[in-house]
């Protein structure tokens, strides 16, 4: 599936004040997430051409394209877009298009009050008719945009004045301002045939070659704190070693990576980095799938994997191993979450008195090299507990059709989905949904789920979410693996990165860096 | 028959195979969608797409239709300019072809400068004294190129020149349009990197030809006749030697295509190879079939070019078939 797909932000509390002034954080003061840090950022440059390498192409310059929200494309849509809500550390959202997002006491029916004076890049006024147009252009399924599914929760959208607008729910939701930090939150005009979408963001497009680059210039009308780079110029490098060297070599200035051992290169060859644990790596299994369908078999596999060995095999200890659906940088955390501990005896145990001693299946992963490199540790951890299995790696269709169509025993997932705790229980989790993947059913889990979405509480909600947390590591319908460590490199001429050590999406908008040139 | 009449149904009967086998590209591009595992619907739209997203994108790509009529049909527009729309950006894919094939163009073009321009010195000088030093030092570097990879050719030379030397950008293009000197900084390394490892094979097939070419009784006889041995093999060698090398050049215009989706997705050329690359990934069918039908009619057609330019080169062949 697309990795990023499926996020939205992370929680939010009853009535938010109106706090932000650029849709990322306040550059770092001391040593930042890694690498070189910020201590030697001086004062903010003004002017210059930021040089950006993409990891990835996009595909239209719309809110609507998935690719284009992706964790590591934010940094392109931030400079074109404004969020209603921005992502902060520990998975919370705060506002930034809008002023104040409030509930209703039962969290049924949303009041969104927007910033006054704001205009789409064209002159025309973000104003709360803008808001509800957005919000119906890209509920509609012809505009192919996976939050499509998220605003189908909206029950009613009415705009009850110049910058209010109401949104009624069909179920109590207590962080649906989450599902407004990316595509239903880039308020944004309809696009006219293949032009870009226009926006309020700090940049406007100069000129777009799509899937090959696209130039912004600074939005000379921009209503919050303007960028400091006068032209911002972003390049799609694909290549994973090419994108790294180019940034060694100067001709680029910020590169997104998810490779270990370029963060591990990093400091040595004088790269900064802003990185956060903004992926987790599972292992999905088909509940209904026999043996898979007995739990005992499920847990002899989370026995039977050494988690910190594998981190440190594929991820040369830049990351965490993971515990559970509720990310280490989460405001839901109270603590670290009780997991299996290694222990290929009680795997071996569990199989037998499951009847399968004799374990074997295949699993599926797809084919870039960290992920066979995974899938290889694993085969071999599986092999002390007796287990065989067979790597099938496929290719993206063919993975993605075996992963929508429930059609696996045991499948590799890699996800951004877990920086945002609410959204990935009510996912992953919950019966009828369509990114229940794993065919799985729990009354308990389900209920706590529910119970915590309902709750505009913090502590209630949290005790909910680490519940059915609970239930989810006990029931394992999924394997817990490693919490992933990515996000940004950039040389030593760019300031104003921010720490993204705190955050669980990985959100930076390029207005607050500056090139020093 | 008459030779005139000969030459016709000859060269009638070359365009009809050359019909026949873009024909075969053609439906076996189109059939693409038909015979990949998975579905490309599913796998696109994700788990909440519905039924009529589902057979939209299906109509899109012929799947509602037997191959053979989408390939009629395709063929039709085709010849009308249209080859369709991006799944992805909803362009029109003449377009981006015409926006990326001077592109890959000038980087083939560029590539065969650098392996002609090294092969045919090395190999004269290799040629001359088989065996010497030379030969022997050729011979190690030659094979030594074969054996490295692409990729690791091309993150070597960026190394070297972009990020150790910082003589030459590591990424990047700019049009020759827009910059002609800038055109030709972003143009040494992928160039380097799709040429090399042709100059390698380039060299060896010269070299063994020019040596069994020197030993014609010809040759034996000009250099009895007192010519000095630059006009030697520049006049009456190289002419003979070098007529494999415009076979391998004009069968090289369908590898390099292969290669350039490597060069230009690493060096982020704007080309087809990286414009193919994408579309792959992002399972745009209708960009991968219609850069499967262009290259294959651009092999046809350089094919083509090839055997008349043989004709040229060598009148025995056009004697042979009078």
């Amino acid at each position: 599936m697309k990795r990023h797909q499926l996020l939205a932000a992370a929680a939010l509390v009853a009535a938010v004040t109106l706090t932000a002034c650029s849709a990322s954080d306040a550059p770092v003061s001391g040593g930042g997430a890694g690498g070189a840090g910020a201590a030697g950022d001086g004062p903010a440059v003004d002017g210059g051409t930021l040089k950006i390498g993409l990891d990835r192409p996009f595909a239209k310059l719309d809110p609507a394209d998935s690719t284009l929200t992706s964790m590591p494309l934010m940094v392109l849509a931030n400079a074109l877009y404004d969020p209603l809500m921005v992502n902060g550390d520990n998975g919370t959202v705060q506002p930034y298009l809008a002023k104040s997002f409030t509930p209703n006491a039962d969290a049924t029916v949303w009041t969104l009050d927007l910033r006054e004076g704001v205009a789409f890049s064209d002159g025309k006024p973000l104003d709360a008719q803008a808001v509800a147009a957005h919000v119906a252009r890209l509920a509609k399924p012809e505009s192919k945009c996976p939050c499509a599914g998220d605003a189908a929760a909206i029950g009613g959208t009415a705009v009850t004045g110049p910058t209010t607008v109401t949104f009624t729910l069909k179920a109590p939701d207590a962080a649906f301002p989450n599902l407004f930090t990316r595509s239903l939150g880039y308020i944004s005009e309809a696009p006219n045939g293949s032009s870009p979408a226009v926006g309020s963001g700090p940049y406007t497009v100069e000129s777009v070659q799509p899937g090959v680059s696209v130039t912004v210039t600074r939005n000379p009308a921009y209503w919050g704190a303007k960028g400091h780079a006068d032209k911002i110029v972003y390049r799609v490098l694909p290549d994973a070693d090419s994108r790294y060297q180019s940034l060694r070599a100067g001709d680029t200035d910020l590169i997104w990576t998810e490779t270990p051992g370029q963060l591990k290169q990093a400091a040595a060859d004088g790269v900064r980095t802003a990185t956060g644990p903004g992926s987790t790596s599972t292992v999905l299994f088909n509940t209904k799938s026999a043996p898979f369908d007995d739990v005992r078999v499920r847990q002899a596999v989370q026995y039977a994997i050494d988690r910190e060995a594998l981190e440190k095999v594929v991820f040369l200890g830049q990351g965490a191993v993971s515990d559970g659906p509720i990310n280490s940088r989460s405001q839901y955390r109270s603590a670290a979450a009780a997991y299996p501990a290694h222990d290929a005896a009680k795997a071996r145990a569990l199989l037998a008195e499951a009847g399968h001693p004799d374990l074997a299946f295949d699993y599926l992963t797809d084919s870039r090299p960290e992920s066979l490199q995974r899938a290889t540790v694993l085969q071999q951890m599986l092999g002390e507990a007796g287990i065989k299995t067979t790597i099938k790696p496929l290719d993206a269709t063919s993975l993605g059709t075996a992963l929508f169509q429930r059609n696996f025993q045991v499948m590799d997932f890699v996800t951004s989905i877990f920086g945002d705790t609410d959204a990935a229980l009510n996912s992953l989790y919950v019966p009828n949904s369509a990114y229940n993947f794993m065919n799985w059913s729990d009354p308990d889990a389900s209920k706590a789920i529910a119970a915590g979405r309902a709750s505009t509480d913090l502590a209630k909600r949290s005790a909910e979410y680490r519940q059915a947390a609970q239930r989810i590591v006990g029931e394992a319908p999924m394997a817990f693996l490693t919490e992933n460590t990515v996000g940004f490199l950039a040389t030593a001429d760019v300031g104003g990165l921010p720490d993204l050590s705190k955050r669980t999406v990985l959100s930076v908008s390029p207005a607050t860096l500056w090139v020093k040139r | 028959m008459t030779p005139g009449s000969r030459t016709v149904l000859r060269h009638a009967g070359r365009t009809g195979r050359a019909a026949a086998v873009l024909l075969l590209v053609t439906v076996a591009a189109l059939g693409l969608p038909h015979l990949m595992p998975g579905s490309p619907a599913i796998a696109a739209l994700g788990p909440t797409a519905t039924p009529e997203q589902i057979s939209a994108y299906d109509a899109q790509l012929g799947l509602d239709r037997n191959v053979f009529a989408a390939t009629w049909q395709w063929i039709g527009d085709a010849l009308h300019g249209d080859l369709g729309h991006s799944l992805s950006t909803g362009a029109a894919v003449t377009t981006e072809l015409a926006d990326r094939v001077p592109v890959t163009l000038e980087l083939f073009l560029a590539a065969q400068l650098v392996a002609l321009g090294i092969a045919v010195p090395v190999a004269l000088l290799s040629a001359w004294r088989p065996g010497g030093s030379f030969d022997k030092i050729a011979t190690v570097v030659t094979f030594g190129w074969l054996a490295v990879p692409g990729f690791a050719l091309g993150l070597l030379l960026i190394w070297v020149a972009a990020v150790h030397l910082r003589i030459l950008p590591a990424t990047g293009w700019t049009p020759f349009t827009e910059d002609p000197a800038e055109n030709l900084r972003y143009l040494v390394l992928p160039a380097l990197t799709l040429g090399l490892p042709e100059a390698a094979v380039f060299t060896r097939t010269l070299r063994g030809q020019l040596i069994d070419t020197l030993d014609q009784p010809y040759i034996a006889a000009a250099r009895g006749r007192g010519m000095g041995t630059s006009r030697l093999l520049l006049r009456r060698a190289l002419r003979p030697a070098g007529l494999p090398l415009v076979t391998l050049v004009g069968i090289g215009i369908g590898t390099s295509l292969g290669g350039s989706v490597l060069v230009e997705s690493l060096f982020a050329v704007p080309g087809v190879g990286s414009l193919v690359s994408a579309a792959i990934v992002g399972r745009d069918f209708p960009v991968v079939q219609a850069v499967l039908v262009v290259s294959a009619a651009g092999v046809v057609a350089a094919t083509f070019a090839v055997d008349l330019l043989y004709r040229t080169l060598d009148p025995r062949i056009a004697h042979e078939h009078r």
